[in-house]
């Protein structure tokens, strides 16, 4: 199965985002994509997860894939637990496997708490972990790292490469730091 | 703990000796009766069966028209946020239901469909709109973020409407809920005393204007208030259990 697009365009008004764009990617792949701030990376990510329809051009497997994502925001349900929050995703969540998981990432003493209670950086492991557990096909990862400190970063650099799987991972950052981390390949926009 | 409690009982009472103060004053049991006499009105009433059968026949009637309300306005609700079109087609007769008053409704169903279903009938066609609208508002108040990750990660419906809708809808409807549950207590005993159904708390409180007993109607309107208030605490406790198990915070400990 491969993915990717082709003659890919994007404008919002006048702005052109993105244009005649063309990218090709492989199962297992670990793709970084990298641009600058206004570079069209998180309109790329929304055109492959399927919330915006290109002006131009077509996208090749990610209509049929099964896709989990991380936003640059956090979208969690703030009243469950870390726990439901990722079970929620699967098909037939094993609730144990998941608290075993999550403790990769998390105190244990947070998975009992709503998200609502969590600071910014455990939330933001949180959705790290949903998607990476998610049952899925490809993994969408907009600056996912974002307000980890360095420690978290690097556990979760770890959680993600060793959830990964055989899916095709594409992620967006502005740190190159974070893509050597990932052992990643750098497309440039 | 034990304070407020002190305090709402010491309140209690102070209204309780200033309503047997004013009686004392009026002096004419006819105009205004007092605690006392109404308690032992209450006490005649309640060792009869038909003080029974006529609770139970308003109870009934009431709760009914509220729960159909309850079930088909989540059910029209859920579909005119879906279809906004169908919101479109409901909205005139939504209109109607809100703002006709209670009186031409009683009159008309009078006629077309006779006095014991009345209550039934007019607690459904107030219930209804409240019920409905604050269905529509907290659906259409979900998170349009969330609603957004459910698509990518193709959440079923289910899910969606568990994780994502529910805790969006749950406050609005909480709140749609106790207004309309006191609406349908007022609009119902009301047009009860309109259409004097045979058995029911509205005729009970019919004849006590006619034949002067205020003792009466204050010992029914004291009925009333217990069985709302009982309604409304048992329907919200379930409402709110269902929810909680609905909403999947069963792991939380705090």
């Amino acid at each position: 199965m491969t993915y990717g697009c082709e003659g890919l365009s994007k404008s919002f008004g006048k702005h052109s985002v993105l244009s005649d764009l063309t990218l090709s990617f492989q199962p297992g792949e670990r793709i970084c994509i990298m641009s600058p701030s206004g570079g069209g990376k998180t309109t790329l990510f929304r055109l492959f997860a399927g919330l915006e329809k290109p002006d131009a051009g077509r996208l090749i497997g990610f209509d049929s894939a099964r896709i989990s994502m991380v936003f640059q925001e956090d979208r969690l349900c703030d009243h469950l637990s870390p726990v439901t929050n990722v079970a929620m995703m699967q098909t037939r969540p094993d609730r144990d496997v998941i608290r075993l998981r999550l403790t990769e990432l998390l105190p244990e003493g947070c998975l009992t708490q709503p998200v609502s209670a969590l600071s910014g950086g455990m939330k933001r492991r949180v959705a790290i972990a949903r998607a990476l557990l998610a049952d899925s096909d490809v993994l969408l990862l907009d600056e996912p790292f974002t307000g980890l400190d360095e420690e978290s970063r690097d556990e979760a650099i770890s959680f993600v490469r060793r959830h990964q799987r055989e899916r095709l991972l594409l992620f967006t950052t502005h740190h190159p730091e974070e893509a050597k981390g990932m052992e990643a390949e750098i497309d440039r926009l | 703990m034990a304070k407020p409690v002190l305090k709402k009982t010491a309140i209690a009472l102070g209204w309780l000796a200033l309503w047997q103060m004013a009686s004392l004053i009026v002096h004419q049991s006819v105009l205004l009766a007092g605690p006392m006499e109404s308690l032992r009105a209450l006490g005649q009433m309640v060792v009869t069966a038909d003080f029974w059968q006529t609770a139970a026949f308003t109870m009934l009637r009431i709760a009914g028209g509220f729960l159909l309300a309850f079930v088909l306005a989540l059910a029209f609700g859920t579909l005119a946020h879906r279809f906004p079109l169908t919101g479109d087609i409901l909205a005139p007769l939504v209109a109607a239901m809100k703002s006709v008053p209670v009186a031409c409704f009683v009159v008309l169903l009078l006629v077309w469909a006779g006095s014991q279903n009345l209550t039934f009938i007019i607690v459904f066609l107030v219930a209804f709109p409240i019920l409905y609208l604050n269905t529509r508002e907290g659906l259409d108040r979900a998170d349009g973020q969330l609603l957004e990750m459910a698509r990518v990660f193709r959440m079923g419906s289910w899910r969606k409407l568990r994780y994502v809708y529910l805790p969006a809808l749950l406050p609005s409807l909480v709140s749609g809920c106790q207004l309309a549950l006191g609406m349908s207590w007022k609009s119902g005993v009301a047009a009860e005393v309109i259409g004097t159904p045979l058995h029911s708390i509205g005729q009970r409180l019919y004849f006590a204007k006619i034949y002067l007993e205020i003792d009466h109607l204050f010992a029914w309107t004291f009925v009333i208030l217990l069985l709302s208030m009982l309604f409304e605490s048992v329907f919200l406790a379930l409402l709110n259990w269902a929810a909680r198990r609905m909403e999947g915070t069963d792991d939380i400990r705090m």
